[in-house]
């Protein structure tokens, strides 16, 4: 999975090519600006090379790697052209560059609400609530959508939906709960630190999952974990 | 707020620290926005230690035996706006038992210059942030590290987020009140 990039990571090129605005003789530019007609389409979109992955798997049944330049997706980056994954899904939901299948609107739902945290000021609360950053609530909200795209693929299920929090220290918590379970995942605002989680089952106080997050991955299991 | 003239004149010097038993209830306000409406989660910020003047980090709470869910509705606010609060219930047993690292401790506030006079008055002890949980760690050894604290703190917020709770009052938002 060497070129699959995060939702996380393809929205922070976003952010940086917003910042470029036509400056061609940064790297990452001029290779985006090289794509196809649908270049800006695909930006706006910042579809993943891992939707595309497990979209595809999920419909065409195969686990091809090598098959996806095929699909269009630019190596390490941007999908060249929409087209190819709006092929595969089926009236999908674009929400703050996520696209979604429309099987999840729930959880685009909560993505979108969430993204307000982004417009509380200090003190919003008049308690000291904190500010929230950008990458922080990308970050939050990424794992989310990649693993609630990755359990629907394989298991053809729809997941619950999570509270997506505002944390006590300008972190975000995410609350997934299904049956006796319940899943906490928290992303920290230091960029440097991975998202962590711990889940528990209220029938066994002795079962607890936990550790840190790859935001490359899909993370699926955990759902897989919290619907088991 | 500050202390009413009949608080002023309201003798506590008897209040004693008392024992809390496991059966009893606190009640908690919580700001109305720290309670998400669309799933229904409280959020973490509504399980927050602040400090005090006497330089106690706690959360706050109202003792059953002497409170009830109005007096917490209106008592710290801070300003009279009562109905931002939210007020709900929590078992002394669930709070010791099931969040870690968490003691709940009667702390009568009386005469003092700030607040009104509350015999109910309780804290919750214990780290909930992971800002909080890191210093711990720095000051005891056995407590290494900041992935130990990462998922002390974890562990803590999602139990507080599954303690069974109790609404007490539910405060109403303005646009919601027409």
């Amino acid at each position: 999975m060497d070129l699959a990039l995060s939702h996380y990571e393809i929205a922070t090129n976003q952010r940086t090519l917003d910042g470029l605005d036509n400056d061609c003789s940064n790297p990452l530019s001029a290779q985006l600006t090289d794509q196809d007609e649908d270049f800006s389409e695909s930006l706006s979109s910042r579809i993943t090379y891992l939707d595309a992955f497990k979209l595809r798997n999920s419909l065409v049944g195969t686990d091809n790697t090598s098959s996806l330049n095929t699909e269009g997706v630019y190596r390490g980056a941007v999908i060249r052209n929409t087209r190819s994954l709006a092929k595969i899904l089926q009236n999908p939901i674009r929400v703050f560059g996520f696209i979604l299948p429309h099987d999840l609107a729930d959880i685009a739902n909560r993505v979108a609400s969430s993204h307000n945290f982004l417009e509380l000021e200090e003190n919003w609360d008049g308690c000291g609530g904190p500010k929230y950053k950008y990458s922080t609530w990308m970050t939050a909200t990424g794992v989310v959508v990649n693993a609630a795209i990755d359990y629907w693929s394989v298991s053809k299920k729809v997941p619950t939906s999570p509270a997506i929090l505002q944390g006590i220290d300008g972190d975000i918590d995410v609350i997934w709960r299904s049956g006796h379970r319940s899943l906490l995942i928290n992303t920290p605002e230091e960029e440097s630190l991975r998202p962590s989680f711990v889940g528990k089952d209220s029938r066994d106080s002795d079962i607890e999952i936990n550790g840190t997050l790859n935001v490359r991955e899909g993370n699926g299991w955990l759902l897989q974990w919290l619907n088991y | 707020m500050a202390p009413s003239m009949v608080e002023l004149l309201e003798d506590c010097s008897g209040w004693e620290i008392e024992d809390i038993p496991d059966q009893h209830l606190v009640f908690i306000r919580v700001h109305i926005d720290h309670f998400n409406e669309q799933s229904g989660e409280f959020i973490p910020l509504a399980f927050k230690n602040r400090d005090d003047d006497q330089g106690v980090t706690a959360m706050s709470s109202d003792w059953s035996k002497y409170g009830d869910p109005g007096k917490t509705q209106e008592a710290g606010a801070q300003e009279p706006q009562s109905e931002k609060y939210h007020v709900i219930s929590l078992g002394v047993q669930e709070i010791r038992e099931i969040i870690p690292l968490q003691f709940v401790v009667h702390a009568p506030v009386c005469d003092d210059p700030k607040l009104p006079n509350n015999q109910a008055h309780t804290n919750i002890l214990g780290p909930k942030s992971r800002k909080e949980f890191v210093e711990l760690s720095k000051s005891d050894d056995k407590r290494s590290g900041t992935n130990w604290a990462r998922l002390e703190s974890d562990r803590v917020r999602l139990a507080f987020a599954n303690a069974i709770k109790t609404w007490e009052i539910r405060a109403t938002k303005p646009s919601q009140l027409a």
